[in-house]
């Protein structure tokens, strides 16, 4: 009697047990942290009580070492189901051939990749496929301190718009006040190729030609940026060669720096904020350089690539992507989200100093897709650190960067 | 009298001012750990003058850090102890038995020393994988189970002792394991100290590696754990201060025991001075 009872009681517990058990567990790794992380928790809670059975185990993994951590990962072949990556890191990984492309998945699901901001797709697609789909996309603009331009006696709510006004600002707050005019990122890599980038591009220059074959930066464009850079330093005398974090300090009046960084200042500085598109020559064109994540799936499991491409399609959809967006501060990467009005309104709001980086999402350029341009990025960001030092004039230093760069995509 | 006074005063002012500067990081760590966010860059940075324990309460939040430090305590612990018995024996083979190619299996040992880790970091992590330690305690303690630092410092100390010991201990018939753990080790004790206190830190603070063999967030040391306040877009200077502050403690008082065993150590070997 008893061992029938217990025979029932386990045939219950497996049956209930099958009847639940598409138990499927995904993992995620990523380095979104703060209110970023907070956002992704929620949303995976959201999507786990609406598809029952279904794990997403998201991993914390450090920025900086999260390359690192995904090459170590795919050499033993212990890969997470999905994770994001840094736009740059991009070509590096789907050249790995870990990841598996996801065309078949677009068509089946019907997805309008049009929707879609082209700059981010740029990083996902490679042969002709694609690998990767944007989840956050961020841009740089001009933040600025109203009262240091109180104190100097010009109008608080008005921002430079070129770079002349640029200069004539930076140049009455250094008089008046003695602060800093603008900051630059002087410190080298990336930081400082990024933002020499869009003063490249809106003296409207390129950086890599269009085939991505040769450095294009060494031209008179580039020239007249990286001089602007110099002048900035030496001419002018606006701009120190310091560590980065004045502006934040109070000691400078204007910083170029990310659409982030509308969550951050806030909270950190004593002073009013304001925030605009970044200024560009009166005879150039506005521009800003383009940040963000990309999120993939390795090769593995099939019913697990199943369950992932699901929740990415969910994750990259207008609706969850509008809360995204409004949690986190990232920029729209669909068209939807940017035109839609509970979004807009949110901005307008709540978060007004976004504004103006949205609106210069459509100025927004990618940086080359190419898996060398973090080399690339170390080259550039040396030589231009060599023109602001004063040991080698623009177009030399140009020159020679370019000379190293054409060797590299060789 | 007057002369012996100034003398005073002025050796006592070289150490406080020797002491404030050892301290200074410390104090800004804990200063800017109680300021509210807007305030970290403004002045007083070595004096607390504003007290939000909330940075505190939020920061331990912020991540499960009481499995981080269950994790860390677990691998520090296994790893000081089996540096400090391991390269103590290895140290005393090196020290004193004798065995063909000892002087090159003791320079050997020293070259690896000038191997950067991220050179072996790959390999390493091959091998953990292929052993199925990915994830586990194991994974974290073995490979630095000994170091090539404490074989030397514990080589150098033992070639230091008096030989008469052991040969005294010879003649009464003690074999060599008791002689190395009757008469060596209880000589030893400041340069257990020492290299015990080397192991602990860096196992302690290490972070590549912990990070690179552990997969899930419940594997996780705390030091990784101090990397998700250093984001991608932005550092919160409030709470990773907090974090560090609570993070360092354990370190400090590791130090602080050690530091006495080792005054301890000096006085009661009786081999010096």
């Amino acid at each position: 009697m008893r061992a029938i009872k217990l025979t029932v009681l386990m045939l219950a517990a497996v049956v209930l047990a099958s009847g639940l058990g598409f138990g499927e567990k995904i993992t995620f790794w990523h380095y979104w942290d703060g209110a970023n992380l907070q956002a992704l928790q929620s949303l995976i809670k959201q999507y786990e009580e609406a598809h029952p059975g279904i794990t997403i185990e998201a991993v914390f993994v450090p920025g900086a070492e999260l390359l690192t951590k995904l090459q170590t990962a795919i050499i033993s072949g212990k890969t997470p189901t999905i994770a994001i990556a840094d736009l740059i890191a991009m070509p590096t990984l789907v050249r790995s051939g870990a990841l598996i492309p996801l065309d078949e998945y677009i068509e089946q699901t019907d997805i309008d990749m049009n929707d879609f901001f082209e700059g981010p797709l740029a990083y996902g697609s490679y042969e002709g496929r694609f690998y990767s789909l944007p989840v956050s996309a961020s841009n740089l603009g001009l933040f600025w301190n109203k009262n240091l331009f109180k104190a100097a006696g010009l109008d608080p709510e008005r921002p430079p718009r070129t770079w002349e006004e640029l200069v004539e600002f930076g140049r009455i707050i250094k008089e008046k006040t003695g602060k800093w005019g603008y900051e630059l990122y002087t410190a080298g890599g990336e930081g400082t190729t990024w933002q020499w980038q869009v003063f490249l591009w809106s003296a409207g220059g390129e950086f890599l030609s269009e085939d991505l074959s040769a450095p294009a930066f060494n031209s008179e464009a580039g020239v007249r940026a990286l001089q602007f850079w110099v002048d900035l330093i030496h001419t002018y005398q606006i701009s120190p060669l310091a560590p980065w974090g004045l502006f934040g300090r109070g000691e400078a009046a204007m910083v170029m720096d990310g659409s982030w960084m509308t969550q951050f200042f806030p909270m950190q500085v004593n002073f009013e904020l304001g925030a605009a598109p970044f200024p560009y020559p009166a005879d150039g064109e506005p521009a800003t350089n383009m940040g963000g994540e990309q999120i993939f799936i390795f090769k593995g499991d099939p019913d697990l690539q199943q369950v992932a491409w699901d929740f990415i399609t969910w994750f990259t959809g207008t609706e969850i992507q509008v809360q995204w967006d409004r949690l986190t501060g990232f920029m729209p990467i669909r068209r939807s989200v940017a035109q839609d009005p509970a979004y807009i309104a949110w901005v307008k709001n709540a978060r007004p100093l976004l504004l103006p980086f949205v609106e210069s999402m459509q100025y927004a350029r990618p940086r080359p897709p190419v898996p060398e341009y973090p080399r690339i990025s170390d080259i550039v960001a040396n030589y231009i650190q060599e023109a602001l030092y004063g040991r080698m004039t623009p177009a030399d230093a140009l020159d020679k960067a370019a000379a190293e760069v054409a060797q590299l995509l060789r | 009298m007057k002369a012996k006074h100034f003398k005073k005063l002025l050796i006592h002012g070289l150490l406080l001012s020797g002491a404030f500067i050892a301290a200074m990081p410390f104090l800004w760590m804990i200063t800017t750990s109680l300021k509210p966010p807007g305030k970290v860059y403004d002045a007083p940075l070595f004096v607390p003058l504003y007290f939000y324990w909330s940075n505190y309460v939020k920061a331990w939040s912020f991540a499960p850090f009481p499995r981080f430090f269950l994790n860390s305590a677990i691998m520090a612990i296994g790893i000081t102890l089996s540096q400090t018995l391991l390269s103590a024996l290895a140290g005393y083979a090196l020290a004193r038995l004798k065995f063909p190619g000892r002087n090159t299996l003791f320079f050997l040992i020293l070259g690896t020393m000038m191997i950067p880790f991220p050179i072996t970091l790959i390999p390493s992590f091959l091998i953990v994988n292929s052993l199925g330690w990915i994830d586990t305690y194991q994974g974290l303690i073995v490979p630095r189970a000994v170091s090539a630092f404490a074989i030397f410092l514990f080589r150098q100390f033992f070639l230091s002792l008096p030989r008469e010991l052991e040969e005294a201990a010879l003649i009464d018939g003690a074999n060599r394991f008791t002689i190395f753990f009757r008469i060596i080790l209880p000589l030893s004790s400041p340069v257990i100290a020492t290299s015990a206190i080397f192991s602990f830190l860096f196992a302690w603070n290490d972070f590549l590696w912990p990070l690179v063999v552990t997969n899930s967030t419940r594997m996780r040391t705390i030091q990784v754990g101090l990397a998700m306040f250093q984001g991608q877009y932005g550092i919160f200077w409030t709470l990773l201060m907090a974090a560090s502050t609570i993070v360092i403690a354990p370190a400090i008082i590791a130090f602080l025991v050690a530091q006495r065993r080792f005054v301890e150590g000096i006085t009661t070997t009786g081999l010096r001075g």
